[in-house]
């Protein structure tokens, strides 16, 4: 029985990684990410207050044993809605960035691998999405298509795709000229197999760094929309939502702004970071 | 890769809001007579047929006279109509002043006055202030310093609608540009205390006092207007001395605008009211009992101290209050009301057609304050098992879709009028002919009846207008196709180096402004 030369270096990559501690910047950020992805799940249920509920006599107070976060002008609780603001703050970038990581690693590997007029139109395509002023096109298009969140998630998906095309299609150019695909080739596989079975593992840690660095910018872009208004409807525990909200109260609490501000920062840096490790370590294994 | 373009991208705004916000002190050496103003928008037009909007009636009024002015006590003044007479219900006879002169130097004449007033009703000139003259029938010059107004009907509103309106300008001027009078390239010319001598759209004007004005000297030399359009910026600018004042302050933003050191922010009453609109035409809407249990679950009290700091009230009438103290002086009337209270808010839902409550789009700006009040009464609502599905839409595409009359079925309506005549707000609200798209009846509630006592309205003086007025308003908190919510004050604020009065009726703002002793 034959084996393909892709096949032997994913299994020594395998067995290399799990010989491999996971150093304190991939443990501090991945235990960041996982604590926020609890939050999504069961902020909800966690949190002291229910995040939507008002007290308009009370209105903005400073954080105390009461609200530790202190209140917004209708009186919420910010932490209990940071902790609820959670799920939407992760779910919609991690819908992009899968999204965005099916998109373009399916026609990434489509024209890296058969070249030819398929890869000519793909690429000027891409060419003229990527010549776009991405976030400026973002607001433009959420704007048209009348707001809220399907259309940005969407817009941004496709706007994001491109960029991630291109990075796919030279790998994969430089992958099909290798033997064990030339080999491939010679046995007869089939197309869609050789780019997915065979092709696709190898630069698979590009793929998920890719995917990671996607997610990174949609949460902020999307924060960005929901902080000029016209991602999430208001009233929604949403981190961009709240920065937006809150701007107006740093005389009267500024956690209410400060705190979303900070968990956003604190996703995306950690996302980053994991989305380095991985990649190192999936490069070198 | 997209994350590092993105993330530059949101940090060199971050930068440029916070070095707009730390901008130092420019014209701290600024000789006192030039003001530095600061509005939320950069007017648009210098000409009301095509700015008919606060930015650019404020640099309007500084500029333009008006036939008729609303002096301090809501009292319809003389202006450049020395005096008038109405020799009966129908017709107007004014007479202008001697001496007012357009800053070139020409002579304001009778025929400029006329054409002034006339030009609204060409459709060729499209004129957004042609809803504030539909009275008008005929405009003639009838001597050297004469102008007699004939209206369709009895109007009691067309002396306040024409201080609004009634700019005067060149007729020369104002027949070769029909469409564009006002505009940057062909700007305006009055007989107004100031002069342009600067309109950008994306720089703001600049203003000079007029020389030949016939009034009283004013205390300001040049006036520089611009917009800053974010309400933190502006209130950042005003604060380190950047600009001098502005009058473009939310109301929910008094209490960071009175903390301000080195700032006098002043409140007046602002001809204004806030309302929920309940669509009557179609939906669970339709119902009365629905109407009016939306009504009672409203906390109208927790709204107003949100949307005003302290700086207004509850709206009990469906009028602004300067409107009702105009009308009623200190005595409104009674008229049914649907207080605050949740037990008779379900109840009136159970004796609906929709017992079980319902889910309500309710589109809004997402660029506007109203997103707060809309959040609050979204929780009221929810009490009674009433969802509002709140939908965030930029502001053009909101504004279109509310004066369409489409697909809006709850929304707050948040506006300021610019007359203490009730006759300026009911026609709007609950006739037929403002029920269709761009009209201002959202709710679409009106009948035959409505309408004749309406048309009737302007046939009472007094007393009976004031009864008459009541009827109307008793229908309307009868049938609840507007939940009146909240009004309040305007403020205009002004740093130390100036002083200023300002009052509910004041349209130029910036003759009312003077460098302070010892500045």
């Amino acid at each position: 029985m034959s084996v393909m030369p892709g096949a032997v270096r994913l299994g020594g990559r395998a067995r290399r990684l799990r010989r491999t501690r996971p150093g304190p910047v991939t443990l501090l950020s991945g235990g960041i990410l996982a604590l926020m992805a609890a939050a999504a799940l069961f902020g909800t249920w966690v949190a002291p207050y229910d995040p939507a509920a008002q007290d308009l006599a009370l209105g903005a107070t400073t954080p105390g044993w009461a609200h530790w976060a202190g209140t917004d002008e209708l009186g919420r609780d910010v932490l209990s809605r940071c902790l609820a603001g959670a799920r939407s703050a992760l779910l919609w970038p991690l819908v992009v960035a899968l999204g965005t990581c099916a998109m373009s690693t399916s026609l990434g590997l489509l024209a890296g691998y058969r070249r030819g007029w398929i890869d000519a139109v793909m690429m000027r395509v891409v060419d003229l999405l990527i010549a776009m002023p991405g976030l400026l096109m973002l607001i433009v298009l959420v704007g048209v298509l009348g707001g809220g969140i399907g259309w940005a998630v969407l817009a941004m998906a496709v706007l994001f795709t491109p960029g991630d095309i291109r990075v796919v299609r030279s790998l994969t150019m430089a992958q099909r000229e290798l033997a064990y695909a030339e080999a491939a080739r010679t046995l007869g596989l089939g197309r869609a197999r050789i780019m997915f079975r065979h092709l696709l593992p190898n630069i698979a840690p590009t793929v998920v760094a890719g995917a990671l660095l996607s997610f990174v910018a949609a949460l902020v872009a999307l924060s960005g929309l929901s902080f000029l208004g016209i991602g999430l409807p208001a009233g929604t525990p949403d981190w961009g939502l709240m920065i937006e909200e809150n701007r107006g109260l740093l005389d009267l609490n500024p956690w209410a702004a400060v705190v979303p501000a900070a968990l956003v920062t604190i996703a995306a840096t950690a996302a980053t970071l994991l989305g380095d490790q991985l990649f190192e370590r999936l490069s070198d294994a | 890769m997209t994350s590092a373009t993105a993330l530059a991208r949101l940090a060199t705004g971050v930068l440029l809001v916070l070095a707009a916000g730390c901008a130092g002190a420019p014209g701290s050496g600024a000789a006192p007579d030039t003001l530095r103003w600061a509005m939320g928008n950069a007017p648009n037009s210098l000409d009301i047929a095509h700015g008919f909007n606060d930015a650019s009636t404020t640099v309007q009024f500084a500029v333009l006279d008006t036939m008729v002015a609303i002096g301090p006590d809501g009292r319809v003044v003389p202006r450049i109509a020395a005096s008038w007479t109405h020799p009966d219900p129908r017709t107007y006879v004014f007479t202008l002043r001697e001496g007012p002169r357009f800053s070139d130097g020409t002579p304001v004449t009778a025929e400029d006055a006329a054409y002034s007033l006339t030009r609204h009703l060409d459709p060729a000139v499209t004129s957004q202030a042609a809803s504030y003259v539909t009275q008008v029938k005929k405009v003639e010059v009838t001597g050297p310093r004469t102008v007699r107004v004939t209206l369709r009907k009895p109007s009691p509103t067309f002396l306040a609608t024409a201080a609004l309106a009634w700019q005067i300008v060149p007729k020369k001027l104002a027949a070769a540009h029909p469409k564009d009078l006002g505009s940057p390239e062909v700007g305006t010319l009055g007989s107004g205390p100031f002069k342009v001598t600067k309109f950008s759209l994306a720089s703001g004007v600049t203003l000079e006092r007029n020389e030949l004005y016939w009034g009283p000297r004013p205390a300001l030399r040049r006036i520089e207007v611009k917009a800053i359009s974010d309400p933190e910026t502006l209130r950042l600018a005003v604060s380190s001395g950047e600009v001098d004042g502005t009058n473009d302050i939310q109301a929910s933003e008094t209490r960071k605008w009175s903390a301000l050191r080195g700032v006098t922010t002043a409140f007046y009453p602002a001809n204004h009211i806030a309302y929920l609109s309940l669509g009557v035409r179609e939906g669970p809407l339709k119902d009365v009992h629905v109407r009016r249990a939306i009504a009672h679950a409203l906390d109208r009290g927790a709204l107003a101290t949100l949307m005003t700091g302290g700086h207004g009230g509850i709206a009990d009438l469906m009028l602004p209050k300067p409107q009702i103290t105009a009308l009623y002086g200190d005595k409104p009337p009674r008229l049914p009301a649907h207080p605050y209270d949740v037990t008779a808010a379900k109840a009136e839902l159970a004796r609906s057609a929709h017992p079980q409550g319902f889910t309500l789009a309710a589109p809004y700006d997402s660029g506007s304050d109203d997103v707060k009040a809309l959040q609050a009464i979204a929780a009221d609502l929810a009490a009674i098992g009433v969802r509002l599905d709140l939908q965030p839409l930029p502001t053009e595409q909101y504004r279109q879709r509310m004066f369409s009359h489409q697909d809006t079925p709850l929304q707050l309506v948040d506006l300021v009028y610019g007359t203490p005549d009730p006759g300026e707000v009911l026609p709007d609200l609950v006739s037929r002919a403002s029920a269709g798209p761009q009209g201002f009846n959202f709710s679409g509630y009106g009948s035959p009846e409505m309408d004749a006592r309406l048309d009737d309205l302007g046939t009472h003086e007094g007393a009976d207008r004031a009864a008459a007025v009541t009827e109307v308003l008793a229908e309307i908190a009868d049938q609840v196709p507007y939940v009146p919510l909240y009004t309040k004050e305007a403020a205009v604020a002004l740093r130390d180096r100036y002083t200023g009065r300002f009052g509910t009726w004041t349209a130029d703002v910036f003759s009312g402004i003077r460098p302070a002793a010892g500045a």
